[in-house]
């Protein structure tokens, strides 16, 4: 090994290259630029403003936060919906001017009040939800209208008001404690905000309405096709911007009790930008409260900030405008440069080096090449789409799995009639027989299921437990692969990757990095657990003759190893074959204590050494298409007889892969060896020579037949 | 600028340094009909056909077969494996060897040999020219015919084209630095190379330097020897396809290395003449065989061509064998007596199919 060789394994293992292109795939890293901004202005501003930190401001910044946020929160549903609400300005001020006009004119009581300036809120939001949601018009335009309308009604009334409100009387101790008060040291107005931002994202995130403001907002058309009505949940979002609005101006009115002309003059401008900023998206669908309320600190800190470090109002409102310009950039920007940069980093391949490969062409190797598979008997050709398992039930009809989503069965004796056995969905893949005869299936992107002998299909998982350290979510299973059954009854099954799904586990192969993992299910507890993490392609599973221990392959390791259940070595796992000639697939059991295991493809010295050339692999990946990539040769067949030491006993091999390239799997059954192949369209069938003549798969793990 | 573009572009894989190879497409639309062709004989390796007075004669191995009378006698036989062949004019036929002699068969030189030259050890072509003299396409100043692979993986360019009078055995040189010359054909005042590892076909004049100048390049596979038909029609054969993994691999300098130093060449990521004869080999994603079929145009690193093209060397037609197609690796064919005759060495079978006139 050189000197380059070390680096680039080193390399490798130590530089998590996988982990950039799974965390750029989360949903969380739409928040990052808010974020930045984010720390990056307080910093600033701390660092450069004398008692930006101090108590009296902050409580002053956050009774602001406080009453912009709520508009926020309202605009962002708008834009999740689809929409904007341009009218929240002057429906702002006319809020105000109801709320003090009740308060000190017509003397309400404060609860009477704070609840009819919220329904007039709700009335704006209401026409606008109406023109907007029901009549069609433009959201832009309408909203538009509604503000110079208001700011209109807001002059006219103030006329008749303003001087009443100035000189009125009445002191209310409830009306002052919410404009100046706090709950536990926070000011009344952050405590709504908190409340109502909890309330919302429940209901945007948990139930069925938030669902349907998203769905409206991402598609229009899909969710009018899907059902939701569309012009009711849009005439919603308004009023709900209303509501939140003239909560808002409520709280106002409470701090400053002051009614003027110049009251929420560009707030909608500020509401956007916030909304913006927060990383909510303009054409809607995409958002949370969580980035509103990010803008809206983001948007008060400027401000502030901006007052404070003494600019001319024209010049902080010229930079709250390139702010706007610079977030709607970003927004579209990384959104898109996003996805593409992920789409490039996601494929990160690892080192790879595996042991010296065994000799073919020596007679003397247990290797050597042969044609023994070359006059196979062939069961329905042409009639099953990519068995990849195939397995013989006690009454010797022959079971496959195939790629519609169904399990095949060809009836005994001779296996020329078939049917569908049932119709499961997903691609199933690895199948065993129970106990009671129900037959196990290993279902990739959906888990393990059972099918019953009333052919019902139950699901028996599809979820393990997530592991600490995992970027990705690793609970769900992506590529259940192949499965075998305990003599208590515990089920252990292979997941390939949990990077990729069945169509792309060819990119796995380029990746050749351990993110396969063997999980237990326990039926009787209803529990699933990961036993094994980090296997290079974990695939086929068997569990021994006697019931100790469970044999696995993995693919892209070319080996073979054992998990012990019970004795010593419980826990335990050691390497049993480290060296095939090819890349194993499915492991069964023989007659005479003995395995099989199919080989899907060999090993290429080609293959081999790009395996160790991380970097040859990834540029492949990226300039050459996907049809053209390099690849060890799966269209020889082989099929390799092993003791349970390890031993390999015979080698099977159709050296043309006329019948037979890429066997994923093969059942012993009354001496014959039944295959299997992923991409083959039969199954094929040859007598054993040495084999027990009454063996039984279904014997050998349950007994004869009561 | 240029040269910190080119960095850059190799550096992203565009621009340049982008891995394409050009579609089989207009004239060199795919079809069946090397495969419909019959069978003449089926030979180990054969590699080039000559027009002699006693027929047609084929190369395969260190033996000279008669194509038609194959119950006879070999016409010749060597001490080594014959690399080229040509028809000479007065019904005789030259026979280039691999260790560089080239020895003569019928004819006005009959039993002549003439010996080696350091200097051209890799005869890939011969052609006889108007005045007598034999023109010689030299693949490689550095290896021998059989080790082309290598040739090719080490992105040589070391061939050369000479003039031999088979009279005195007097050889000059008309032409070097060629990407390995692998057929050659005399046109009135000029010398038609077909440089495989360019893909393209080469004019090299007297009075125009060493190099040449390009005539037909971007062909989709590496074109081998050249034969003027009898209504002027030229035919290429050209012997293996060009592949986007090959270019990529051939970018790859350090893999390249790498596979040239620790692998055997037959498990090379790089063309042949015949793909799928042994697990070792390498395959391509797209070359898996779904349900029992190989798909006819998934990747291959060996393929059957034939392309036919006007005299201003333009592709008109072409004749494949494709991806699960059984006549490989075609590295000459003749058109005689209204048939084109062609050598599928990557699966020993000398074939014909019928040829009237101007379309196949």
């Amino acid at each position: 090994m050189t000197l380059g060789d070390w680096a680039a394994r080193l390399r490798y293992r130590y530089v998590p290259d996988h982990i950039v292109g799974e965390v750029l795939g989360r949903r969380w890293m739409d928040n990052v630029i808010p974020v930045t901004l984010l720390v990056a202005l307080a910093i600033y501003l701390t660092a450069t403003i004398p008692n930006f930190t101090s108590l009296g401001n902050l409580s002053d910044t956050s009774r602001q936060i406080g009453e912009f946020g709520l508009i926020v929160i309202g605009m962002t549903i708008v834009m999740l919906g689809g929409g904007i609400d341009l009218s929240v300005g002057s429906s702002f001020a006319l809020a105000n001017l109801t709320a003090l006009a009740l308060i000190y004119v017509a003397k309400w009581p404060v609860e009477a009040a704070v609840a009819a300036t919220v329904g007039v809120g709700a009335l704006v939001g209401l026409v606008n939800g109406l023109l907007i949601g029901y009549l069609r018009l433009r959201a832009f335009l309408t909203t538009l209208v509604m503000l110079t309308l208001l700011r209109a009604v807001v002059e006219f009334l103030l006329q008749i008001y303003s001087v009443r409100i100035a000189s009125s009387d009445v002191e209310s101790a409830a009306w002052d404690y919410i404009g100046s008060g706090s709950v536990l040291g926070a000011p009344v107005s952050f405590v709504v905000l908190a409340v109502t931002a909890s309330v919302v994202h429940v209901v945007v995130t948990r139930l069925r309405i938030g669902w349907r403001i998203l769905a409206v907002g991402g598609s229009r058309r899909a969710a009018y096709n899907a059902g939701i009505p569309v012009r009711a949940t849009v005439c919603l979002t308004y009023v709900v911007s209303g509501v939140l609005t003239s909560l808002a101006g409520t709280l106002y009115a409470a701090r400053l009790s002051g009614a003027g002309p110049d009251t929420g003059v560009g707030l909608e401008l500020s509401a956007v930008t916030a909304a913006l900023l927060g990383g909510n998206s303009v054409g809607g669908g995409r958002g949370s409260v969580g980035k509103a309320l990010m803008g809206a600190t983001i948007v008060a800190l400027l401000t502030n900030g901006l007052v404070r470090l003494g600019l001319e109002s024209g010049a902080s409102a010229m930079v709250v405008g390139f702010v706007l310009l610079l977030a709607i950039s970003i927004d579209v920007r990384w959104g898109k440069w996003r996805h593409k940069l992920r789409a490039n980093v996601y494929v990160s391949p690892a080192y790879l080096a595996l042991p010296p490969a065994p000799l073919l062409d020596a007679a003397a190797s247990p290797y050597a090449m042969n044609d023994r598979l070359r006059d196979v008997e062939v069961i329905g050709l042409g009639q099953v789409d990519g068995p990849e398992d195939v397995i013989l039930d006690d009454e010797d009809n022959l079971y496959c799995s195939v790629r519609q989503g169904e399990i095949v069965r060809f009836l005994a004796p001779d296996h020329v009639r078939r049917e569908v056995y049932a119709h499961v969905g997903g691609r199933p893949l690895g199948m065993a027989f129970d106990r009671d005869g129900d037959l196990l299936v290993c279902i990739a992107g959906m888990g393990l299921y059972r099918v019953d002998k009333q052919r019902k299909v139950h699901k028996m998982t599809a979820e393990t437990n997530r592991s600490a350290f995992s970027i990705i979510d690793d609970s769900r299973m992506r590529l259940a692969d192949d499965l075998d059954i305990a003599p208590d009854g515990k089920v252990y099954f292979s997941e390939a990757t949990i990077r990729y799904g069945f169509e792309e586990w060819v990119v796995d192969a380029l990746e050749g990095r351990g993110n396969g993992r063997i999980i237990r299910h326990d039926p009787a507890a209803g529990t699933t657990r990961t036993i094994l993490r980090n296997l290079l392609f974990a695939n086929g599973i068997c569990v021994a003759h006697d019931g100790k221990s469970v044999l696995f392959a993995e693919t892209w390791g070319c080996r073979v190893s054992r998990y012990w259940l019970e004795g010593p070595k419980a826990g335990t796992t050691e390497i049993v074959i480290p060296d095939l000639p090819g890349y194993p697939d499915n492991i069964n059991r023989g007659s005479h204590g003995a395995y099989w295991v199919g080989l899907a493809g060999t090993r290429t010295p080609s293959y081999d050494l790009a395996m160790t050339m991380p970097a040859f692999r990834r540029r492949m990946a990226r300039r050459v298409a996907g049809d053209e990539w390099l690849f060890p040769n799966v269209n020889a067949g082989c099929v390799i007889h092993f003791d349970a030491e390890g031993r390999v006993l015979e080698t099977l091999w159709d050296l043309a892969g006329e019948n037979h390239p890429a066997i994923t799997s093969m059942r012993e059954h009354r001496g014959y060896l039944y295959l299997g192949g992923v991409t083959n369209n039969r199954v094929g069938r040859i007598k054993l020579a040495g084999a027990d003549p009454h063996w039984t798969g279904h014997a050998s793990y349950w007994g004869e037949r009561r | 600028m240029r040269p910190l573009r080119q960095a850059l572009d190799r550096w992203l894989g565009r621009g340049e340094a982008s891995i394409t190879t050009p579609p089989m497409d207009g004239a060199f639309r795919p079809n069946d009909l090397l495969d419909a062709a019959s069978t003449v004989i089926a030979t180990p390796a054969p590699d080039d056909l000559a027009d002699t007075t006693r027929g047609l004669v084929v190369s395969s191995g260190r033996s000279l077969l008669y194509v038609h009378r194959q119950a006879e006698a070999p016409a010749a036989s060597f001490d080594a494996e014959i690399s080229a062949l040509a028809g000479l004019p007065d019904g005789g036929v030259a026979a280039g060897l691999v260790d560089g002699r080239i020895g003569f068969v019928g004819g006005r030189y009959e039993g002549k040999t003439i010996p080696a030259s350091p200097e051209v050890g890799c005869i890939t072509a011969l052609a006889a020219a108007r005045d007598g003299a034999l023109l010689i396409a030299n693949g490689s100043a550095a290896h021998g015919p059989s080790d082309w692979k290598r040739d090719l993986m080490e992105k040589n360019a070391s061939g050369s084209v000479w003039r031999l009078e088979p009279a005195s055995g007097a050889r000059t040189q008309l032409a070097a630095n060629l990407a390995y010359p692998y057929g050659i054909l005399e046109e009135a005042d000029s010398i038609v190379v077909s440089e495989s590892w360019r893909c393209a076909l080469t004019r090299i004049s007297p009075n125009a330097g060493r190099r040449g100048a390009p005539l037909l390049e971007n062909l989709p596979a590496y074109p081998s020897r050249l034969t003027r038909g009898a209504d002027d029609a030229i035919w290429l054969a050209l012997f293996a396809p060009r592949s986007q993994l090959v270019e990529f691999v051939l970018s790859e300098d350090r893999y390249r290395r790498r596979m040239i130093d620790e692998i055997d060449a037959d498990y090379w990521m790089a063309p042949c003449l015949r793909s799928g004869q042994s697990p070792l080999e390498p395959t391509q994603q797209g070359g898996v065989r779904q349900l029992g079929v190989l798909k006819p145009w998934s990747p291959s690193r060996s393929y059957g061509l034939i392309a036919r093209l006007d005299g201003a060397y333009r592709p008109t037609a072409s004749l494949h064998s494709r991806t699960n197609g059984h006549r490989h690796g075609v590295t000459s064919c003749l058109a005689s007596a209204g048939r084109l005759y062609f050598t599928a060495k990557g699966d020993g079978i000398v074939a014909s199919c019928a040829y009237e006139g101007s379309t196949p």
